[in-house]
């Protein structure tokens, strides 16, 4: 696995010649913080978006298990990891079986904290789906988002709601191109 | 007997008092200690405060006003290297393992380097294998500086830019440049 070089050791954690600052052993045993990092504690840990997108990112990337979901960068070089494609291969023994769904994810400046925009690209028929494709944000993992909620989160769950009693026998329009074609 | 248990209840009685009168101080400490455990780490802590204070140089790393561990960095492109003259903003986050896991960087500038990936991701062997906890954020970025100052096209990330570096280098140089000189509008975007 090919890496750079780390050239500049000099700044080594434990000696720091020239410092202002006094000796460990000097210090005061609790000493105050300063002004602006008080203002930043926290308990818990937040991965900030663009590192979880990247390894939201890397888990797609790796599922090449015998899944019925993938999701990636809708554009290669997006450096703002915004525009997500995933798919979902409709379950057997549903109106959805045999088919590939494509879906257009939108991870906004907000995500993970807010939910993403979801949008069937081709036509389907589900209680939880607009019908010009758009999953509506009050649908279940949507509705009741949370912030460790992934993308795979929710194609998991459209996936789910294809099987249940309320859309599994939902006729289709013959829009979605058929599984095994492509 | 008798006076042997008047004396105990006696000393009881001072106990109690002596507890009484520095309930407020042992309460105190008690609080500081439960404080102290939702505080950021020490090293954390120590190793923002020099950022500030002493910062690389070129660099800028400031954290962000609601998340201690997430950094927002804008480093000057060497002298001497096509980068010069372009300012690169990156992001640096120090996850849950650190110091026993590296910190996490992202280029946020586009930037034309061979171990550099159009998502901005770095491939440097002290963000992986190569990480101590004895480096720091500070060792990471001059590590990252370095890193622009030497390409290593042999060992790529991406290998159209490091094929272009081997191939015609002066070339790849020369497209870096343009990349810095418009990597001064590319950090005015937000994102």
């Amino acid at each position: 696995m090919g890496c750079g070089n780390s050239k500049p050791q000099e700044e080594a954690a434990s000696p720091q010649p020239g410092t202002s600052q006094p000796p460990p052993s000097q210090q005061p045993v609790v000493p105050a913080p300063t002004a602006s990092l008080a203002t930043v504690r926290s308990d818990k840990v937040i991965v900030p978006r663009s590192f979880r997108l990247l390894d939201e990112l890397e888990k797609g990337q790796k599922c090449e298990r015998a899944s019925h979901l993938s999701w990636g960068l809708a554009y290669d070089d997006d450096i703002t990891l915004t525009t997500w494609n995933g798919t979902i291969f409709g379950p057997i023994d549903t109106a959805y079986d045999n088919r590939i769904y494509s879906l257009v994810i939108v991870t906004g400046p907000s995500y993970p904290d807010v939910l993403p925009e979801v949008r069937f690209t081709a036509g389907i028929n589900m209680n939880c789906v607009e019908p010009d494709g758009q999953v509506k944000p009050t649908w279940g993992v949507l509705g009741n988002w949370k912030r460790e909620y992934t993308i795979e989160t929710v194609l998991d769950a459209l996936r789910r709601e294809m099987c249940s009693p309320n859309n599994r026998h939902l006729a289709q329009p013959d829009t979605a191109p058929p599984a095994g074609n492509s | 007997m008798l006076a042997q248990l008047r004396q105990l209840a006696c000393l009881l009685g001072q106990f109690v008092e002596i507890a009484w009168t520095y309930m407020d101080t042992i309460l105190a400490t008690l609080r500081c200690q439960a404080g102290n455990m939702a505080q950021i780490p020490k090293r954390i802590e120590k190793e923002t405060q020099k950022l500030e204070t002493e910062p690389p140089p070129g660099v800028q790393a400031k954290p962000d006003p609601a998340n201690y561990r997430y950094f927002h960095i804008v480093m000057a492109g060497p002298t001497g290297t096509p980068y010069e003259g372009g300012n690169y903003k990156m992001e640096l986050f120090l996850p849950e393992g650190y110091p026993m896991e590296p910190p996490k960087v992202r280029f946020l500038t586009k930037i034309y380097h061979p171990n550099i990936d159009k998502l901005g991701r770095i491939c440097l062997d002290v963000l992986k294998d190569k990480w101590s906890p004895a480096l720091q954020i500070r060792t990471v970025l001059l590590s990252i500086q370095a890193l622009l100052s030497t390409p290593e096209p042999s060992d790529p990330l991406d290998t159209n830019v490091a094929d272009h570096f081997i191939k015609d280098r002066a070339g790849a140089e020369l497209q870096g440049l343009f990349g810095a000189l418009s990597g001064c509008c590319w950090s005015e975007k937000r994102f």
